[in-house]
Order: structure tokens, then sequence, then C-alpha cells
């Protein structure tokens, strides 16, 4: 059963071997499997706690509850919307449950360039086998692939160009298609229905409703964490304190960033909310003379992988897949106002819609603002503009080989094109910053892992490099862009290094 | 043109400036809400702007895009409250004059309107961009929440029929 601290009316002094930060991909696992290890676990999550019932396939009802900032979050000019989870099971609640492996480039990449030991592809391999295994994750059935999907299908098999099925972790799904705003049929096999139940009945405290907001340590030594329940409308409620001798942080590259800021961490070499990357992405809506119907189907089920070569310096760093939204997230896109959007929403079933997504090189960083909320710099370098404007001209292209009649660029001004020959006028700053709009769904490497503590806040075991017994364990670990959806990565990693947490907290 | 969110503040605390000093002594007054209407969160002049932007973002559509942006905008963080308050000064007042209007943006007819709106959306300051999309946003979303919406697009809406709890 999870707590619910909104419940809480006074103030609560608790006692665990390890307090967990967070409960999505990271967090989630981190519970499970340190409680398997006999562990005594508290896991804090900030968010509520929502069950299938829950979910009603509202936009406007569901974005609050499931999205930091109601979905509204930004980098801090605005140019780019940043969407992560504050719920039990994180991000794992509203992602699209793509499942892909960290790449043996990007694993070679970070042994090599940013002293990571212990995590090559061959030691992973095992870990990766067994999250796949225990989070159902298998290939999409092609007859279940829906129209928006096969379209780009089309488009990859009518140029030749690479690409395949995609793998998901989903069991049951009725195919509604709503689940980027939460499943109402539990068919997502994540942190919030895997991962945390699993903790619960070995023994772990989950408690929902609860912002941490500081790390408690004398800078060598970790000894628990300090926070406050959370009421209605965020309403403070009463403070909470969890005495442990292990910490680990897993509330997202933003979250977990922000927590470290905020607890005054050690931070000799001045690493400390810095590197972020963020995978921003692009969409492009290509007009049919049939209905797609995007809304409906199990979403991003294929991909194309023409533009994405994951080798270090490469100069093809896009990855393409489907990205439909329901009725206010497509108005959103869709450019113009008043009469001329109106046009463009009463086609809305005729529209399929690619989104090309950076293997960003830019690095943002994490600062605390004045109010003590994350503040996301991260301006796009022309380099990775370009890239993604490339990505533009590969979604339109893609979209006139599989039979579009019109591609619509969202930039501003936007761009109509009637024939692929109009493609390559697309010019290259139509992706900078305020040129489109763009969204990231993948932050990371903002506590970036790697042996030499110059470079690195957290050592190959995930334990802070100058703090004892804290550890990161989320996607903030990430030493680079991994150019992919990174959940299965975050399992990976949180369940390989569980067992250093375990180790320091003194369980088996 | 780039600038972050406190030269964003800036530029539209000039706004929130003008609304308090002698502009707003010409121009700051008479606003009056729809019978029925109570606020919870928004100043009057406030629904009114919101109204009248949502008005011509959805056109030739309607929603009460003042009192959903009355209940949307309780649950923003104060800074984030303060940014949109500040851009919905800048709209009322310095975006008209910028545009060649004398009258305030909820005075101006609605071809007038559109050409300020048009200028705010084309603006060579990113965050004016930016913002003109949160007001878009928020109208866009007042609208297609609504079943009554869903019919003319062909979208058949959630097949679960419940909240949460």
């Amino acid at each position: 059963m999870i707590e619910l601290g909104r419940r809480l009316r006074t103030a609560q002094r608790w006692t665990a071997d390890v307090v967990i930060v967070g409960t999505g991909a990271g967090g989630g696992m981190a519970a499970s499997q340190l409680a398997r290890r006999g562990a005594r676990v508290i896991a804090l999550e900030e968010g509520p706690s929502l069950s299938a019932r829950d979910m009603s396939q509202r936009e406007d009802e569901m974005m609050p509850l499931l999205y930091q900032d109601r979905g509204g979050r930004c980098t801090a000019d605005l140019a780019i919307r940043v969407i992560g989870g504050r719920t039990v099971g994180g991000s794992t609640v509203h992602n699209i449950n793509l499942c892909k492996r960290l790449a043996p480039e990007i694993l070679d990449h970070w042994a090599r360039e940013h002293q990571v030991s212990g995590l090559s592809e061959a030691e992973l391999r095992p870990v990766f086998e067994s999250v796949e295994r225990d989070l159902s994750v298998s290939t999409i059935d092609p007859q279940r692939r829906n129209a928006n999907n096969r379209v780009l299908q089309r488009g990859v098999e009518a140029l030749g160009w690479k690409g395949g099925p995609l793998m998901h972790n989903r069991v049951g799904c009725q195919g509604s298609g709503f689940c980027e705003i939460g499943c109402p049929y539990d068919a997502k096999q994540n942190a919030a229905k895997v991962l945390i139940p699993d903790a619960v009945d070995r023994g772990a405290r989950v408690v929902s409703d609860v912002r941490v907001t500081r790390v408690l340590h004398d800078g060598r030594r970790a000894r628990g964490v300090v926070g406050v329940a959370l009421g209605e409308g965020g309403r403070p409620l009463a403070d909470v304190r969890v005495d442990a001798g292990a910490v680990v942080l897993a509330g997202s590259a933003i979250g977990s960033a922000a927590l470290a800021l905020a607890s005054h961490l050690p931070d000799p070499h001045a690493r400390l909310g810095r590197g972020l990357r963020m995978h921003p992405g692009v969409a492009v809506a290509g007009l049919f003379d049939e209905r797609i119907e995007g809304w409906r189907g199990i979403p991003q089920s294929y991909e194309c992988t023409e533009l994405l070569d994951l080798s270090p310096g490469s100069d093809r760093r896009i990855w393409i897949t489907t990205a439909f939204a329901h009725p206010i997230g497509a108005a959103i896109m869709l450019p113009g106002f008043g009469d001329k959007h109106r046009a463009w929403m009463l086609r809305y079933p005729q529209i399929a819609v690619l989104t090309a997504m950076l293997h960003d090189e830019t690095e943002g960083s994490v600062t605390l603002a004045r109010d003590g909320r994350p503040r996301i710099e991260y301006v796009l370098s022309p380099s990775d503009s370009e890239q993604l404007a490339r990505g533009v001209r590969a979604c339109a292209r893609l979209l006139f080989a599989a039979g579009a009649r019109e591609v619509l660029v969202t930039s501003l001004p936007p761009i109509t094109l009637t024939r692929a020959d109009q493609i390559e006028a697309i010019p290259s700053s139509v992706a900078r910053p305020h040129g489109m709009p763009m969204a990231a769904v993948h932050p990371m490497g903002t506590l970036r892992l790697g042996d030499d503590p110059r470079r690195a806040v957290v050592r190959s075991s995930g334990e802070h490099h100058q703090v004892e017994g804290l550890f990161v364990l989320d996607g903030s670990l990430f030493p680079t862009s991994i150019g992919g959806p990174p959940q299965i990565g975050i399992y990976t990693l949180s369940r390989h290094l569980s067992r250093h947490v375990a180790a320091r907290a003194g369980a088996v | 043109m780039r600038a972050d969110r406190r030269h964003f503040l800036r530029l539209t605390s000039v706004a929130s400036l003008a609304i308090g000093g002698g502009i707003a002594l010409v121009r700051g007054g008479g606003y009056s809400l729809p019978p029925g209407v109570t606020l919870a969160e928004l100043a009057p002049w406030q629904w009114v702007v919101f109204d009248a932007v949502g008005a011509r973002i959805l056109a030739p559509e309607r929603a009460d895009v003042g009192s959903f942006a009355d209940a949307y905008v309780a649950g923003l963080a104060p800074r984030d409250r303060d940014d949109l308050m500040g851009l919905l000064a800048y709209v009322e007042h310095l975006a008209p004059l910028t545009a060649g209007f004398g009258p305030r943006f909820s005075q101006l007819g609605p071809e007038q309107q559109d050409r300020v709106l048009e200028a705010i959306e084309r603006h060579p300051i990113g965050l004016l961009r930016a913002g003109f999309q949160a007001l878009k946003a928020l109208a866009l979303m007042a609208h297609y929440r609504r079943d009554s919406s869903f019919g003319a697009l062909g979208y058949g809406g959630p097949v679960v029929k419940w909240s949460p709890r």
C-alpha cells in the first residue's frame, strides 16, 4: 500500500537504511532491488499516487496530475518545452513505453572518454535481459501498427531508408492511443505497476506527495533527507525527515540536479547541474487524402534510423518516429490562429505527424531560480540546429514518399510544401531557438557518472565522489546524450548499481 | 533576438507600470464582467483581456476563455503567474501602441486585434513569440477540452467515462 503524504498533518521523522527520492524508472527499480536485498527502504515521491481508475483520457485533467509544472515546464528562454513526470512511477506513467538498450557505441564512448568503468555492453547485457524480462518488453506486432506508424513505414520503404519496428513494455494494451496521459487499462509494465508494488510487498515504504527539499550531509557523508508533505495545490502540510545511511537521488536530471544544488553538496570542480542534454525534438505534419486518425492505436511502434549514427563525432544525429497528439496537443502545435488554425484542425483526422529528435551535443545546465525551482538553461548550438533542420527535411521527405499531398512545417512563419522538390528550400534556420515549437522529453546528464572527479559528479558505482552514501540512479548519470528513449537505460543502470547502495547501507 | 525570463520580466514590467501610472489613468478603467461571472484569481481587466484574446484565437468558435484562465492560473507557481500577467498587460496596453493603435487591445475591433496578435506571434523577441504561444495554448485548451468540440474534428474523445478521483 502506498502511503499518501497528503494525509499527513504533523511533522514526521522516520528512519531507514536507504531513502530514495523519486519513484520513476530509477527510483522504482532501486526500491525494488534494495527491498529484495533486505534493506529498509523509504521512497518519497513529490507527485500523487494514481491508479488506472484515475486516468480519464482527458488532456486538461491529466496534464496537471502527471507532468511537472502542469506540462508547462520550459527552458529559461521559453524556447523548448521540457516534459517530465511527477507521480508515483514518474515519467514511466506517461511515456509511450519505448524500449531500447543503451547502444554499444555509447557505452564504449563512455568508457573511453568519460572514464566510466564496469558498464560495458558485455557487463550490462544480462542486466538488460533481466529488465526486459521483468517489464515484459516485446516488439509491437505489425498487425497492431496504427495508420500514423504505417505512414512512417511506407515512407521508409519507399525511400529505401533504414527503419524498423520498435519494442515496448505493454501487456493487455487496448490500443486506445491515450498512452501519454496515462493508461486506464493498466497495460504499461512500468515502475508504477511492476516495481513499486514489488518493493512494497517486500517491506519498502513508498510515500507520495512529499517534496524533498534538502539532502542531509556533512560534506563527507549523507545522513538522510528533509522535505515537506504537500496538500491540495501544493500547500505544505507537514515537515518530513528521513534519517538513512544511504540516500538515492532519482528525481530526473532536472529534479535531482536541483536538489543537489539546493543541498549545497560539495562541488569542487563546478560540475553539479552541468552537461544537460535532452533530445529536443520538432514535429512535421503531413496531410493525406485518406483518414489517418493518428490518435487511435499504439503510438510510436516504428522508427526511421536513416539519419542516426551513434558513433562519436557523427554528423547523423537524428532519430525519427511518429508523434501524434490528442486535440489540445495537436491544436497547440498547429500554426496560426482564428480561421487559418481552424482550417488545419478540421483536417485533423487526415494528418500524420512525424518527429525528428536530436541526439544532442549542446550542453545546458540546471541551476536554481530565486524561488528555488529548477532553472533550465539550454540554447541549441548552431550545429545542433542544423541537425534538427536536416531532421525536418527528412520528415518532410518521408511524408511525401508515403503519399502526403501537403506537408506542414510548424515554424514561425509556417512553411507549407506541396511537392517534394520544395524540401531543400527549408532553411537551416528553421530549427533555431524559437524558430519552431520544440519539446524535450529526455533530460539527462546533470550529475554525470565517471571515475574522474574533475569531470564527473558520481563514480562509476553511482556514488557521489565526495559524499559517501549519496547515490544517483536516474538519467542524470548519463555522461552524454544516448540518442534514444532512456527508460531501459535508466532501469538497467539502477538495477546494476543498486548493489553498491545496498553494500553502503549494510544490506546484503 | 534572445532574452531570458528575467529580461522578459523587465520588459513586461514596463507594461505593468503603464497600468499603475499615467497611461492607466486614460486606459485603465471601464472593465466590466458579464452577469454571472465571479472570479477566484483574476482581476476583472485580466478576465476581459483573456477573453478578448481567446475570442480571436478561436474565431469563429467561442469558449469561455476568461473563466477557464481564472481557474487555470490558480494552479500556476507564483513566478509563472507573474510572467503570464505581465504578458497580459503587455498585450492589453503596449502591444496595440507598438502596432499603431491607440485604444487598448480589448477595445479594438476584431481585425485590429488580429493585427496586434500577429505582430506578437512574429515578434523579433523570441520570448514574446513564446508568450503568444502560451496565450494561444490557454485558449485552445479552453475550447478543445470540451466534448462539444470533438465532433467537428471527427475525434471520438475519451473511451472511459470517469474523472480522476
